[in-house]
């Protein structure tokens, strides 16, 4: 589905620009021969279907022709991103069972698995045309998890173009700016959605350049950032007063866009703000377009065309409108199992549904909102709690930069409720409580506790166990008074 | 009475009134002598947790809602306190 994607790019769209980098230029004409160049030479190395391919290949474009290449070998490949440690890469390798990794650089060696040097060139792209397996494995992508222990997900052909197909709906040739490195799995993957949809991909090199200029020299339509990075955006459009282009869509993945920040963000930098909730796993589920972002901005927005969710209890029950429960979804882009780890895929997959472990519930008009992980769900006394009720509130308090909630246990009350700060400006402890008190009720935190920056595991997502273990009881040693 | 035993279950009383906003304010919950009994103090049940959630963050010391009305008052509680710090 994918190569035949890049085929049908190659035929219909040859003269158009697939990539941009600086320095580099290329049309989906030249795209395919690039590809299909490299995947001749990694087929004659002896690369093929039965092999488990590492990727390390920092170079942006030349990680895209890689991972096309790699796709029309018929192998199955996994990154072993160059930032990471290399006993990281290391164990990815061993778990997944890599026999090549492919690098650009010698010394990405991992001990006694061969290393082989992609060759870069050109060939008549007619080698792209199929037979393409589109149901087998080509992608193992690595999800950080919550629980520190990468999980792989299997991902097919079919899921990419599937998910391709949910991610743009409704589908538009974009120019495309991500400026998250290829390496990382999300970045790879919407690289490689842009193909089906003859979308041109900017990349942005590591030399730091300035990518506000490079979205206004080559008009930039979208522009996917990470919550983080849209908080500097915001802050850099407030202090240099640059601009986005007029038409420039921006995208922002993950649901942990709280809505004071997306109100910044709308009135500051543009009001083409989308949010989008989507998992590896899946790929999008639902996004907050510029209306949903305006007048409900806690939420992720609609449900996609083509994907199932229902809200549902414990017991699998679907629960009315405005009632929390555990989310549950379906499409045809979703995996339906994690590679070789059985407990995590019962966990997750069951009667063909996949369960991202969130909570959340539907509004009347089928908006949804994301409470928080079902695993961060606190358990004060029978009253069930969410992190995400309890930072959407004391986010809205102005000298509050940002914050995240956590539980520290108690034996007989459960889950006590404390939220860490990051303050603008010194705060009142007392006065944050009372602030979230009069708004929360029962469900406020109990304590503030001040932190220069918030913790986050390997998958850039709040640490609340570092937080718990670091303010354990009886130990606070800047909880409490004033932020000093 | 040490002064730290004291602090703590002032600053109990204190989140209490801010469980309960209109009953005590912070500085009115300082003059609630701590002989009171809690019953005489107006403690209903969210007042206890919340007195023992405090008591908890503060000292790592659990402490159930039937412990503190078996104490009568903040003052057998902060001498209870005082024993086991």
């Amino acid at each position: 589905m994918l190569l035949a994607a890049l085929a049908r790019r190659v035929a219909e769209n040859g003269d158009e620009t697939a990539v941009i980098s600086p320095g580099t230029r290329l049309t989906y004409r030249e795209l395919g021969e690039a590809v299909s160049y490299t995947a001749e030479r990694l087929a004659g190395a002896g690369i093929g279907p039965h092999d488990t391919v590492g990727v390390t290949v920092a170079g942006e474009v030349d990680h895209l022709i890689v991972a096309l290449a790699l796709i029309r070998t018929g192998c199955v490949q996994v990154a072993l991103p160059s930032h990471e440690p290399q006993h990281h890469r290391r164990t990815i390798a061993t778990r997944t069972g890599c026999s090549v990794v492919v690098a650009t650089d010698a010394t990405a060696a991992l001990d006694t698995i061969s290393l082989l040097a992609p060759e870069f060139g050109r060939s008549p792209a007619d080698a792209l045309a199929g037979p393409h397996p589109t149901d087998r494995v080509c992608l193992l992508a690595t999800s950080s998890g919550t629980t520190g222990r990468a999980k792989f997900i299997p991902l097919t052909q079919r899921h990419l173009g599937e998910q391709a197909r949910t991610w743009q709906w409704p589908p538009s040739r974009d120019v495309f700016l991500r400026p998250t490195s290829i390496e990382f799995n999300n970045s790879r993957r919407q690289r490689l959605y842009n193909i089906v949809h003859a979308t041109t991909n900017v990349f942005v090199d590591r030399s730091d350049r300035d990518w506000f200029e490079m979205c206004h020299e080559h008009r930039v339509t979208r522009l996917a950032v990470s919550s983080m990075q849209a908080r500097r955006l915001a802050d850099r459009v407030n202090g240099d007063g640059v601009r986005l282009p007029e038409n420039c869509h921006v995208r922002i993945g993950g649901s942990d866009m709280p809505a004071p920040l997306r109100r910044a963000f709308i009135e500051t930098v543009t009001p083409l703000l989308h949010v989008t909730y989507a998992t590896s796993e899946f790929g999008s589920i639902a996004t907050a377009g510029p209306a949903h972002n305006r007048d409900k901005p806690e939420s992720v927005g609609l449900v996609h065309d083509g994907v199932q969710v229902e809200i549902v209890d414990d017991d699998d029950k679907v629960l009315t409108p405005n009632v929390i429960g555990r989310i549950r979804a379906r499409s045809p882009g979703m995996v339906h199992t994690y590679f070789d780890d059985v407990p995590a895929s019962e966990g997750a997959f069951r009667n063909g549904w996949f369960y991202p472990g969130d909570m959340g519930a539907f509004d009347d008009h089928g908006v949804l909102s994301i409470s928080g992980r079902a695993d961060d769900m606190m358990n004060l006394a029978s009253i069930n709690i969410f992190p995400a009720e309890i930072e959407n509130t004391v986010s809205e308090h102005p000298d509050v930069m940002e914050c995240a909630a956590f539980a520290l246990k108690s034996r007989d009350l459960g889950d006590i409720p404390l939220v860490a700060v990051v303050a603008r400006r010194d705060i009142d402890a007392r006065a944050l409580l009372t602030f979230a008190r009069e708004r929360l009720g029962v469900r406020a935190p109990r304590r503030v506790v001040f932190v220069e920056s918030l913790p986050c595991n390997a998958g850039a997502k709040i640490d609340r166990e570092a937080l718990r273990a670091r303010f354990a009881p009886g130990g606070h040693a800047r909880e409490g008074g004033a932020k000093s | 009475m040490s002064t730290r035993a004291t602090a703590i279950v002032q600053n109990a009383l204190d989140s209490c009134s801010i469980a309960t906003p209109g009953r005590h304010s912070p500085g009115e919950t300082g003059l609630i002598p701590f002989s009171m009994s809690f019953e005489e103090i107006g403690f209903d049940s969210l007042a206890f947790m919340e007195f023992c959630i405090s008591v908890h963050l503060d000292t790592g010391i659990e402490m159930t809602t039937e412990q503190l009305i078996a104490f009568g008052s903040p003052e057998a509680v902060a001498a209870y306190i005082e024993e086991r710090l």
